[in-house]
């Protein structure tokens, strides 16, 4: 229930396009991740919406993922540069809900690692003393003048060691009491492809969160798309272009974004034949499908329902997983197997403090004979595996269904469910005023 | 994560809806008898469109919204026994939009769940009947189905 308080506590945030909205909560972009269609959300929207059972869809088209990917930080400051007071509202209000539930979204300052940093290709354009210094400013260096916020210029950057959440307040702080003498002017230079080192043009974000040009990373006769910066592949084949991005670029930079645009055309012609056709051209790993009947049956891949990997996203982990036994936060740390053989030494998705000196244990996945065992709720809850339940009892009525499951139809046990309740009589005279009030107000 | 963002949410697409929406539709939050809002049942009006046999109704339609919202689709209820073959007979709307597993997609908005509705009045889904007489009229006779149409749109004149 709400007290009719709606707009009360937003009269001082800037009109947000709709094009910087999450699709899911209606608000302004945070922390956004793009996923592999090219659509944009918030982090925790996207990991809420993510279906922990079998592959997800993007919330926008539909489009199968099955990697939860790392946040956009070029887009993540961009926001923040544009709309500081809207920011530095929704820091405070995921802020809250994150104390509340205890699972905590990255932060930014320590999300890339120096070790991982090479030095060319560190995607640290944000900052202008740092385009100057391209080719001699060492790694550790690079680090600190990352993308996140380019007012590094100004604010120094603390080192890792300290709290980020300070960092980040008096970042956007300063942004507030500076955005109209600056007009909120966003330079070139927090847009630039890390590899050719000019304005993005036809931009794709990977799955690790890094933006390129798409013509620069994208390397057909790779067969898959691998990030320059931290070595990570981008699954299920080739990104799609940021379309959100590239319309602001567009908008931004008229000139200069059409000028690339004519240059990369002939280039793209040539180079990715058929970005539309991703599955055949990128000959890379397919989707892991999750087949019911060959869980039920005992066949059919290792599934880990409801935990992810913590390096590539991949959610469920499909295969071996390897979970941290030192890491102590509630989400946990996991690893999937490809992840786990790699050398890839990654902060954690939700901020974990994991270290490369913790030990890991293989973890058995959850299979149908053991269902019954797992009807006792610690030991459901151990696994935070609660939803089992539910679906199992689903599953058990669904080939009922089947028939009935063509393109549109609502559940038609819960109509019968309907009937059985009785229905709520006062939903038509209920709308009947609704609309006269409404009416008035209009 | 358990916490929802369905109130969030909603309160966005109340926000939305007030400054913009189509002509002649409704879409308001329950109001409980002490004043206070009810964001997850709202009551909306959909009207026939101009040009069909539905024009001239102004059809109450109520949304039920689950905690789960986005991420599962809501219910939508026209009053019980409403006539149209993809209409249960509990009033429940059936609509590959509103299935979490065909057509669902959390950035659908009140708004376009609204105007799929309008535009399913007209044109039903013989592929999924959900009520036997709206159906069977609709396949079998045509005439009279537009006459029974037409005269339950007479049954919910405008509310002015």
């Amino acid at each position: 229930m709400e007290n009719g308080q709606e707009n009360h506590e937003d009269i001082q945030i800037e009109e947000i396009p709709d094009e910087f909205q999450c699709c899911v909560c209606l608000e302004l972009l945070y922390k956004p991740v793009v996923l592999g269609c090219g659509h944009i959300a918030c982090f925790w929207c996207i990991f809420k919406a993510m279906n922990t059972w079998r592959e997800s869809h993007c919330p926008i088209c539909r489009h199968p993922y099955h990697h939860f990917p790392s946040f956009c930080r070029l887009m993540h400051s961009l926001l923040v540069k544009l709309y500081p007071l809207a920011s530095a509202r929704r820091v405070k209000q995921v802020e809250e809900e994150e104390k509340e539930v205890g699972y905590f979204s990255p932060e930014f300052a320590d999300n890339l690692p120096v070790s991982r940093c090479k030095t060319d290709l560190v995607l640290d354009t944000a900052s202008p003393h740092s385009v100057s210094s391209q080719k001699c400013g060492s790694a550790g260096e690079r680090e600190h003048s990352s993308v996140d916020v380019s007012l590094d210029t100004v604010v120094p950057a603390t080192s890792s060691s300290e709290t980020n959440k300070d960092t980040m307040s008096k970042n956007l702080n300063f942004a507030d009491e500076h955005a109209s003498a600056s007009e909120k002017q966003v330079l070139m230079t927090d847009l630039l492809c890390g590899i050719c080192k000019l304005l993005l043009c036809q931009p794709v974000v990977l799955n690790c969160g890094h933006v390129y040009c798409e013509n620069c990373v994208i390397n057909p006769s790779d067969k898959l798309c691998r990030c320059p910066v931290c070595q990570l592949e981008h699954p299920n084949g080739y990104p799609n272009i940021c379309l959100v991005l590239e319309h602001y670029l567009e908008e931004q930079f008229p000139e200069l974004y059409a000028e690339r645009k004519r240059a990369s055309v002939g280039r793209s012609d040539r180079q990715i034949p058929s970005t539309r056709n991703q599955d055949e051209v990128a000959g890379c790993k397919p989707l892991p499908r999750f087949d019911l009947s060959a869980w039920l049956t005992g066949g059919g891949p290792q599934i880990h329902f409801g935990v992810g990997c913590d390096y590539c996203g991949m959610c469920p982990i499909v295969g071996e997983r390897y979970k941290c036994k030192d890491c102590k936060e509630k989400i946990g740390f996991d690893l999937c197997e490809g992840c786990y053989k790699s050398s890839s030494k990654l902060p954690g998705r939700f901020n974990q403090q994991h270290t490369p000196e913790h030990q890991f244990e293989l973890i058995q996945p959850l299979q149908v004979r053991n269902v019954v065992l797992r009807l006792q709720p610690e030991r459901l809850e151990e696994d935070g595996s609660i939803d089992l339940l539910e679906y199992v009892e689903d599953s058990s009525v669904e080939p009922q269904h089947m028939e009935e499951d063509s393109s549109e139809t609502n559940s038609p046990r819960d109509d019968l469910r309907d009937g059985q309740v009785g229905n709520i009589s006062s939903s038509g005279t209920g709308g009947d005023q609704g609309g006269r009030e409404s009416a008035d107000r209009n | 994560m358990s916490g929802g963002i369905a109130r969030g949410r909603l309160a966005e697409e109340r926000k939305a809806w007030r400054k913009n929406h189509p002509h002649g539709f409704v879409a308001k939050p329950e109001t409980l008898p002490d004043g206070s809002v009810n964001l997850m049942i709202w009551h909306c009006t959909i009207p026939g469109k101009a040009g069909t046999d539905w024009e001239g109704g102004y059809y109450p339609l109520t949304i039920h919204f689950s905690e789960d919202y986005p991420s599962k689709p809501p219910k939508c209820k026209f009053p019980p026994g409403f006539f149209h073959p993809n209409v249960y007979p509990s009033g429940t709307v059936c609509l590959s939009i509103l299935n979490e597993d065909s057509g669902w997609r959390p950035a659908i908005t009140v708004k376009q769940i609204l105007v799929g509705i309008q535009d399913l009045l007209d044109q039903p889904n013989p592929a999924d009947p959900a009520q036997t007489e709206g159906y069977h009229m609709f396949i079998q006779d045509s005439l009279e189905y537009r006459k029974r149409v037409r005269l339950q749109s007479k049954q919910y004149p405008p509310l002015v």
